[in-house]
């Protein structure tokens, strides 16, 4: 353990998100805690925090955050937001760390799951219509009683349509090197309350106290 | 004076701003599509009675913000379909209905985004132009059906046919519609519009200690995080509106109705019992306004709805 | 009658001690205030800092030498509706219950003093809508009936109304850090063993002996300060819920207390803007007056020719502050009529 270099930050970090458009001007942040004081995941896991994640962003401790298992708890359910008086778009921001933190190969075991539905949608241009044929009968069956069609269909030309978005948006090409890239095994890892431990068999498989 | 009735922060002007439409673009939720249909019909219902016809269009996908915000596709793919989508009530020269917070959040977020980034504004004219359709100008509204509601709730009072007399009902009312701070009718912090459509259809709105706790679901934390946060929150909040002796809740939002509908249950299962019907705002507008229940997809819950409604049934 | 006379705008204590040092040389002045009695805001408040001195009583003395002063004429319930610039002369036309009437002054001087931020407006902490839950304005104006509250436990909510851009406030009201410190200080000693808990951002305690004051609400009554904005106040079993993060700690936390009190901020007053624009001056951007560059002024409360302001219409402020401010104006007033106008009469 060393105490941590103020050195080894990046601005790099801040200057991504500021130009990312999505969530610009974090230094406004006063570091009051209304955030962490109305949210649900640290109420209930208060290694989770939202004030100190963004002073690690402004700071530039970008390899703790990449490494941060914390910000995948985030429910995105925008109170912080909504109370925030820097008018700070947290989830936004929450959304961008989430793909920075992808791109250094980290967070793919909370992206895995998701994946199928992705592949589903791409097919139906609708998002969890499920695959069982009993659970679909089930509800061919209640929508048909409610003189709806026994399925929402995305038309031909839709589906047609979404799966060119897939194509010019690069999205295709996005999941075949997200499917591609192996995770990266993380040599840091954090007990509650923020200790840094240095992981000795560097295995990554410990990242959690 | 009941503690929600002592302050109201409901915005008069912005209430007065909403329209009383005669037709909207109806914007399908995949959730509500395949969890909760009667959430659909229930929409159509109550604008039926309300003089608001709602088109729907079959070319109209997934708003793609689930996906998004699960860090699951390229955040193009989002801006893209969300430029697509839009461009068909604008073809159509409609606003927008939504009845799911969740698509409605994204699509007001991602079409701001559109709106005011050029740099964004380039993928989704670039994909418009590649579909052949018409760029997205970013001019038509997108409102929240609950908030149409509220704005004809005179009407709505005088066609009541159920009064629901002495039900306790309460209020989720979800976070992704109050967090829109630039238009939302009603305080992101003690909203109370909810309680007022209760009242006026005859019931009696309970509050509960974590009425503005979110469902847990947004995002997908159900499936990653469902041990850790999830249902322990889910769980806390649930017990809170039990111990405040509520009978039915009531959602905006198809995706917070599975989280706190679905996730009784287990949480049952696991030692606290705890049955709350929960349904959507719509639905129950539709049922005091005395659609047959049976139109309503009750069926669909896991926890049972019917015990709660059915001495308002003739 | 006053064709000489000095025009005092607001009869808050900035006001009050403008006219009284005005009148002390000589000069007629005419003090006016909307309100029915003079004293502002500050003849509701109970002891203030530094030296606990009690608003009303500081009230009470000015209004007596006021009294005493031929020289100074009082016009209660009256409001200024309009003020001009007119060869180096000021007409002021005055609404008093409803008859216009027009004056000419030599000079003026502009006190009309801030509002309270309306508590309600923070739908999260409940103000108006959970009875334990009051304003720092509140606890000043019913203090004996609070402090005989059955209080186990106390929260002091800071920032209020201030240091808030999501409500259109970003300035820090100043004074709410020392007001909280007072309020914590004097429900410690009438209930010793009640908890109290100031939650703060910032402790801005720098006033002549303010960092000795707080200190000795912690050293000595122990009030306890976390770091950390309230997020929430929710009723529960009776009492009220608090939610917050101790920042220091990075721990979100809970406790339940009885009473809370919110610091809330001051915010301009409603009459400056009319008034300040009428005569060529200008608000900053948060609605004060904004003042001209120091090294371009003869005197630091200068607006425009011959019109001077005092107090909390320039920008939050102590009640020490606005009687020194209300001396320098008058100083100006004065200087600004032996330049300008020749001697007094």
């Amino acid at each position: 353990m060393k105490r941590e270099q103020a050195s080894d930050w990046s601005l790099e970090f801040e200057k991504a998100i500021a130009t990312s458009g999505l969530a610009d001007d974090i230094s406004r942040c006063i570091s009051c805690g209304k955030c962490t004081g109305v949210c649900p995941v640290a109420a209930i896991s208060p290694s989770y925090n939202p004030r100190q994640i963004i002073r690690e962003v402004l700071l530039g401790n970008y390899e703790r955050i990449v490494q941060s298992e914390e910000i995948w708890r985030c429910f995105w359910c925008a109170n912080c937001a909504a109370t925030c008086p820097s008018e700070i778009k947290y989830p936004l921001l929450m959304l961008y760390i989430r793909y920075f933190s992808m791109s250094h190969g980290a967070g793919k075991k909370h992206v895995d799951p998701f994946i199928r539905f992705v592949t589903k949608a791409r097919q139906e241009a609708v998002t969890f219509q499920p695959g069982k044929p009993a659970r679909l009968d089930e509800i061919r069956a209640l929508r048909s009683s409610l003189g709806l069609s026994p399925l929402r269909i995305v038309s031909d030309d839709g589906i047609r349509e979404y799966q060119k978005l897939f194509e010019i948006t690069g999205t295709d090409e996005w999941l075949k090197n997200y499917q591609e890239t192996p995770e990266v095994p993380i040599n840091l890892s954090y007990l509650e309350g923020r200790i840094l431990v240095q992981d000795d068999s560097n295995s990554g498989s410990e990242r959690e106290a | 004076m009941e503690e929600y009735q002592r302050l109201s922060l409901i915005d008069p002007q912005r209430v007065a701003n909403l329209p009383t439409p005669d037709k909207l673009f109806l914007f399908l939720s995949c959730t509500g599509s395949i969890e909760y249909p009667g959430t659909e019909r229930a929409v159509r219902i109550v604008g039926e009675k309300l003089g608001i016809e709602f088109v729907e269009s079959v070319d109209q996908t997934c708003c793609t913000g689930y996906m998004l915000t699960c860090n699951a596709v390229n955040p193009q793919l989002a801006l893209a379909s969300t430029s697509r989508n839009l461009s068909i009530p604008q073809e159509m020269g409609l606003d927008v209905g939504v009845f799911c917070n969740g698509c409605y959040g994204y699509l007001r977020e991602l079409a701001h985004l559109l709106h005011s980034n050029p740099a964004f504004k380039e993928v989704g004219d670039k994909a418009n132009e590649a579909l052949g359709r018409e760029k997205f100008r970013g001019h038509l509204k997108i409102y929240h059906v609950q908030e149409l509601w509220y704005k004809q709730l005179e009407k709505l009072t005088s066609l009541v046919k159920r009064p629901l007399t002495g039900l306790k009902i309460a209020a989720h009312y979800g976070c992704h519609y109050l967090a829109n701070k630039d238009v939302a009718i009603d305080d992101a912090q003690y909203p109370t519009f909810h309680e007022e459509i209760y009242k006026a259809l005859g019931a009696t709105p309970v509050v509960y200690k974590e009425r503005r706790a979110c469902c847990g679901y947004s995002v997908g934390r159900g499936f990653t995080h469902r041990e850790e946060t999830v249902l322990p929150h889910i769980t806390n909040k649930m017990l809170s509106a039990a111990a405040a002796g509520v009978q039915l809740m009531t959602t905006t939002c198809p995706g917070c109705n599975t989280a706190l509908d679905r996730e009784q249950k287990t949480i049952t299962a696991r030692g606290n019992a705890v049955s709350i019907p929960v349904i959507d705002l719509s639905q129950l507008i539709a049922f005091a306004l005395g659609a047959p229940v049976e139109q309503l997809g009750f069926k669909a819950n896991t926890t049972p709805v019917l015990p709660v409604l059915e001495r308002f049934i003739k | 009658m006053l064709n000489e006379g000095v025009l005092v705008i607001g009869g808050g204590v900035a006001g009050m001690q403008a006219a009284i040092d005005i009148a002390a040389s000589g000069r007629e002045v005419a003090l006016v205030d909307k309100d029915k009695s003079l004293g502002g805001h500050v003849k509701e408040y109970g002891a203030l800092f530094p030296d606990l001195t009690v608003g009303s009583t500081l009230v009470k003395q000015k209004a007596q030498i006021i009294k005493e002063n031929s020289k100074i004429t009082v016009m209660l319930g009256t409001e200024v509706d309009k003020l001009q610039q007119a060869d180096g002369t000021i007409i002021a036309s005055f609404l008093s219950s409803g008859n216009p009437k027009e004056q000419i002054f030599t000079a003026a001087v502009i006190a009309t003093g801030f509002d309270n931020f309306n508590g309600k407006k923070y739908g999260e902490y409940g103000y108006g809508r959970y009875p334990g839950v009051i304003t720092g304005i509140d606890f000043e104006h019913q203090e004996e009936a609070i402090l005989k509250r059955p209080i186990k436990t106390a929260v002091f909510i800071k920032c209020v109304g201030s240091r808030d851009r999501s409500k259109g406030m970003p300035y820090c009201s100043k004074i709410c850090c020392m007001y909280t410190a007072k309020q914590a200080l004097e429900l410690k000693k009438a209930q010793p063993k009640a908890q109290v808990y100031v939650f703060y951002m910032d402790i801005r305690s720098n006033f002549k002996n303010g960092e000795e004051f707080v200190r000795g609400a912690m050293e000595n009554q122990h009030v306890k300060y976390i770091r950390g904005r309230v997020g929430k106040v929710i009723p529960t079993n009776g009492r009220l819920l608090i939610r917050a993060e101790d920042t220091l700690m990075g721990v979100p936390l809970e406790l339940e207390a009885d009473l809370v009190v919110l610091a809330t901020a001051m915010v301009p007053s409603q009459s400056t803007n009319s008034l300040v624009s009428q005569v060529g001056g200008k608000l900053d951007t948060n609605g004060f007056i904004l003042p001209i560059p120091m090294a371009e002024s003869e005197n630091p409360m200068s607006l425009t020719k011959g019109i001077f302001y005092a107090g909390a219409c320039g920008f939050p402020c102590d009640v020490k502050d606005a009687l020194n401010q209300g001396s320098a104006a008058a100083a100006g007033v004065l200087g600004y009529l032996q330049s300008n106008r020749g001697a007094a009469k």
